[in-house]
């Protein structure tokens, strides 16, 4: 669905990614997993259109994402750590995010909607009512994750894009939200997502993208990487090859 | 133009909950309330309010609309991954920020001076206005500019701080020291040059050309009102508050359109 080609973003002495070249398949669910500081967010920022790379392309369905706007109908974003004005509501954010897609949607008709004629929320595993009149300033860290989480899902976009989705959701709203991706990946949805809890990953991921130093490392089946290493878990496979590269 | 509407009706929406706008609204009626109290008539308590004004509404804009800014990038983030294109993004921002911060002011000092009776004259108070929402709309866009070009949210602040200082302060005495050190030459282009350079000058000179009041005209309002009298001096200093909106938001467009979040 996404193809990117020798992407390279420097930000003043720090190469951030150095010629990163990936595919993000139609219908599975991609890991983009790496340390600290490998560039997975700002690979993610590129294709949003956040970050602006020095040189490089990304492709959507085949054709190049050259600044029109109205390509981010097929993708929905959830940030790694979200925020939100102070004085709106919960209600409100979601109101101003779904009006704006809504707008972009009528000039744009033939743009793809997840799931067909279906409005879709999160509601099921995250109820939103009681917070929607709640101010944004002063809810937890969690509670914000939460909306992040919602105005992700309820964009209607066939390619989600998820940074750290469960970071800072407690045991079991990070349980529920692993479940729907998973009824997600059944029903064929797009995701691209990163993770530092590699035990997520493993249940979740079909397809990896191992950055190591603005480089892709590994890019393929996340069998083909367990078996590559020989390791039976993905987080003994990672660190045996973060061993391997600092030897 | 329905995507700019919604941004600009939930970033208005924003900025008129916001403590620091109604603080600043209700500041301003209550010191104008204070000084028709105290004795002074409508126009003394107008050109008092004017002082305050040319100092505090720059520093407001500049420092809550820096600190606003660099709280909100990840929300703006959040934005520009939506199908909006940056200029919208940039727009509703901008309106959202600055026209609270305007009609606050101007509703904080219009309200005792109407409500009491006191202004004789409403084109003064029409200026009054005009170079206030002037000076909120020109030093919110400072404010922009520097949020999105400085990357360090202290360095930012201290640039917004520092900005202020220079063209709230320092600017008399520079303009008094090159008139002292350079008295034997031909002055009077290069001060209107200098009061076309500071809006906070042209703010003051805006209002008081309405007036006939030499002591607070200062050094290049003197120079200003021996070049352009009347109506036409306060038609060109309007005219040059307007470019100096113009300036910034310019400037701030530009750092905005190129800027990674």
């Amino acid at each position: 669905m996404i193809q990117v080609e020798q992407l390279a973003k420097r930000f003043g002495h720090v190469e951030a990614l150095k010629g990163v070249s990936v595919n993000v398949p139609r219908g599975q669910v991609s890991a983009l997993i790496g340390p600290n500081g490998s560039g997975k967010t700002t690979l993610m920022k590129c294709l949003l259109g956040l970050v602006r790379p020095d040189s490089g392309l990304v492709r959507l369905e085949g054709l190049p994402m050259d600044g029109d706007p109205l390509r981010r109908l097929w993708m929905g974003y959830m940030p790694q750590v979200p925020h939100y004005p102070d004085n709106l509501s919960v209600g409100e954010v979601l109101d101003l995010v779904a009006s704006v897609r809504l707008a972009a949607r009528l000039r744009c008709p033939h743009a793809p909607h997840w799931p067909q004629d279906e409005p879709e929320t999160l509601d099921g595993i995250f109820p939103m009512g009681e917070l929607l009149g709640r101010r944004l300033r002063g809810l937890s860290g969690g509670t914000l994750q939460r909306v992040g989480a919602e105005l992700a899902w309820r964009s209607g976009a066939p390619l989600l894009v998820l940074d750290e989705p469960t970071a800072g959701l407690d045991p079991v709203a990070s349980s529920h939200l692993k479940d729907r991706l998973l009824e997600d990946r059944a029903r064929g949805r797009t995701v691209l997502i990163s993770s530092h809890v590699l035990s997520d990953l493993q249940e979740l991921a079909e397809h990896l993208i191992f950055l190591l130093d603005g480089r892709v490392h590994y890019e393929g089946s996340l069998a083909g990487l367990l078996e590559q290493t020989g390791e039976p878990r993905l987080e003994r496979a990672v660190a045996r090859i973060m061993r391997q590269e600092a030897a | 133009m329905s995507q700019i509407l919604t941004i600009l009706r939930h970033t208005l929406r924003d900025g008129l909950r916001s403590r620091v706008v109604y603080g600043l609204g209700a500041f301003f009626a209550l010191a104008g309330w204070m000084m028709l109290r105290l004795g002074g008539d409508g126009g003394k308590a107008l050109l008092s309010l004017l002082s305050l004004s040319l100092a505090l509404v720059p520093l407001v804009s500049l420092t809550y609309g820096a600190s606003h800014l660099y709280q909100a990038r990840r929300f703006i983030g959040l934005m520009l991954a939506q199908p909006v294109p940056r200029h919208t993004v940039f727009l509703g921002l901008y309106a959202g920020l600055s026209l609270p911060l305007a009609l606050a002011w101007a509703v904080g000092v219009a309200l005792p001076l109407l409500a009491t009776g006191a202004v004789q004259d409403p084109q003064a108070l029409l200026l009054l206005l005009t170079a206030g929402v002037s000076l909120a709309l020109i030093f919110s866009a400072i404010a922009f500019w520097v949020s999105m070009a400085v990357e360090n949210r202290l360095k930012g602040l201290g640039l917004a701080i520092g900005s202020w200082l220079a063209l709230a302060i320092g600017w008399d005495g520079m303009v008094l020291m090159l008139s002292y050190q350079l008295a034997d030459y031909p002055l009077e282009g290069p001060v209107l040059a200098l009061c076309l350079a500071n809006p906070i000058d042209l703010a003051r000179i805006l209002v008081l050309l309405r007036f006939d009041l030499g002591a607070m005209m200062g050094y290049t309002g003197a120079v200003f009102r021996l070049f352009f009298q009347g109506n036409l001096g306060i038609a060109l200093a309007g005219l040059a508050l307007l470019l100096w909106v113009a300036l910034p938001l310019g400037m701030a467009w530009r750092a905005f359109s190129r800027k990674d979040f």
